[in-house]
């Protein structure tokens, strides 16, 4: 009964469906599913559709659709995961100065904010003062900065720049990504991680927060 | 053989004596090359027809597809408000289309009044005074005006949620398009050699998806303008490979593209239907590459695409800033080394 529960939960993120993730999540809590198997589940379809997308058999337009389902039912469990709310980690995130496309970065705050960190999200078009702001007021784990142009993408190496010379750098871990980004490009500006994808970006943040401290 | 005669050869599937180059400057690279401000350059046509002849002159084998322009021009109609960055391009800081009821009154522009397009125009009545002729006009397809209007992520997502408003909105950006191009067209003189429309969305849109939501909305585009315009030109450096047999469906001439996956396989779903112009990767190659990984990717595109016509070797998208000049020659350079005709390929 438990296994057919979890394998709709697994189904209705990878059929992009935010209503019927909802009601499943909904349905596991009242039948007393501990909720932590219920994320897992629901993270094994957003595993499916990171898998799919890599083979471009689903688009962006489909991870939104996942991000938004898995989020449906993220905001039912996390109420009932205890010690949930608070020491996940803060995360700001924004596109950079003068660069003003959201896609990606709104896929990523979505996916970080389902899995139950404080998302920050500053929007498009943010200049390296205001993220630096933003880092120190909420003492923020990780800064996401994202580009999607070859042109706006050197003010990434700008914002990590001013963390260094503001004190900040170590106190932070930076992850990069956008479409004119590469592994290359985060190591040369010295980020701590890059996210190809949303999905990448998420395991990412895991990773830095989770394992890597 | 000129540059021009060797594209209207290779698009009607004849050889002509060498690969055709042609390149899209982007207005960043325009505005250095030209070294003026990025802002100025684009507040000013005289300067944006100086800035294009300057290419031409300095790349003379090479067609250099650049006119005038006003960024995001066809967003504007609709009320959504541009940022204004000294030397970037600009780009849409506040959608028009605020919540999905927006949709329902959302009515088409009217090129003459509405937002930057009265500013369009006069800039095309200024490049057809200056040189004299225009030989082609640009602009956003309907799809990709919908995700400009509304934003991105919310159009996706409208797509899955609301598919009968999101195809409401497409009706009215397709009908924005359509009139928008007759209005550029009548004012260089009726008709155009070449009409380019730009729209990306292929890369967000499964194949379904994009035979619902994209191929029907840009086929009508181009259908309409038959007639009026003699090469058909679509742009869209994005994921396109899962969608090439749709591309058929608008009977255009060329397709500039940029992913289209396996080179073969992509010429087989093509040849004798469009031709395809690109797609040496502009960030990867272009710009971070060396001269000689320029003439390799050229060398190994040209063989996989080139043979038999149906070919125009390009950039996968626009020429832009920091791309350096010894690398846009070295492109012209390796389509006369390895695209001179008979080609047998490899």
């Amino acid at each position: 009964m438990r296994g057919d529960v979890f394998g709709r939960m697994v189904k209705a993120i990878v059929n992009l469906d935010p209503q019927g993730a909802r009601l499943i999540a909904q349905e596991a809590v009242e039948s007393g599913v501990p909720p932590m198997e219920a994320i897992k589940a629901f993270s094994k379809g957003l595993e499916i559709v990171g898998e799919l997308f890599e083979r471009n058999e689903y688009f962006l337009a489909d991870m939104i659709m996942a991000a938004d389902a898995f989020k449906e039912a993220m905001d039912v469990l996390r109420p009932h995961i205890r010690g949930a709310g608070g020491g996940k980690g803060r995360i700001v995130i924004g596109t950079v100065k003068d660069d003003v496309h959201d896609l990606g970065k709104n896929v990523v705050a979505t996916l970080l904010a389902a899995e139950g960190y404080e998302v920050y999200d500053l929007g498009v078009d943010v200049p390296a003062e205001k993220f630096l702001e933003k880092v120190k007021e909420v003492n923020a784990d990780i800064l996401g900065l994202s580009a999607l142009l070859t042109t706006t993408m050197e003010r990434i190496r700008e914002v990590i720049g001013k963390l260094e010379e503001e004190g900040l750098r170590g106190k932070v871990k930076v992850i990069v990504g956008g479409r004119p980004v590469t592994p290359e490009f985060a190591e040369e500006v010295g980020a701590d991680g890059y996210g190809r994808d949303a999905i990448a970006a998420l395991k990412v943040v895991k990773e830095l927060l989770e394992g890597g401290k | 053989m000129n540059v021009l005669e060797r594209v209207l050869t290779t698009i009607r599937f004849e050889e002509p004596d060498q690969v055709p180059v042609v390149l899209f400057p982007e207005w960043d690279f325009l505005a250095d090359l030209y070294d003026v401000p990025l802002r100025k350059l684009l507040n000013d046509p005289v300067l944006q027809i100086k800035a294009g002849n300057k290419m031409r002159e300095m790349f003379p084998d090479a067609f250099i597809a650049t006119g005038v322009w006003v960024p995001y021009a066809e967003a504007t109609a609709f009320g959504c408000k541009l940022s204004d960055p000294e030397d970037e391009i600009p780009g849409i800081m506040e959608v028009a289309v605020k919540s999905v009821e927006d949709i329902d009154t959302l009515e088409v522009p009217d090129p003459y009044q509405d937002g930057l397009l009265p500013r369009y125009l006069e800039f095309l009545k200024v490049q057809k005074r200056e040189a004299g002729q225009v030989l082609g006009v640009g602009g956003f397809g309907p799809v990709e005006l919908a995700c400009e209007i509304m934003g991105f992520t919310q159009f996706l997502r409208l797509i899955s949620i609301d598919p009968e408003r999101a195809h409401r909105l497409l009706r009215v950006t397709t009908e924005t398009v359509k009139t928008w191009f007759d209005t550029m067209i009548d004012v260089i003189g009726g008709s155009a050699l070449l009409a380019l429309v730009s729209d990306h969305t292929t890369g967000f849109l499964r194949a379904e998806k994009c035979t619902e939501f994209f191929t029907p909305y840009l086929k009508e585009v181009f259908d309409h303008l038959r007639g009026k315009v003699s090469i058909f030109l679509y742009h869209n450096e994005n994921y396109s490979a899962h969608v090439l047999d749709q591309i058929a469906e608008f009977k255009v001439q060329i397709f500039h593209c940029g992913e289209i996956g396996d080179l073969r396989r992509a010429k087989e779903a093509t040849y004798g239907k469009y031709t395809l112009m690109g797609n040496i990767h502009p960030r990867d190659v272009m710009l971070r590459g060396t001269p000689e990984m320029v003439e390799e990717k050229c060398k190994e595109v040209i063989e996989a695409l080139a043979p038999g016509g149906g070919f125009i070797l390009s950039v996968g998208g626009g020429v832009s800033r920091k791309i350096p000049l010894e690398h846009i020659e070295v492109l012209i350079r390796s389509a006369e080394k390895y695209g001179r005709y008979p080609i047998t390929g490899k």
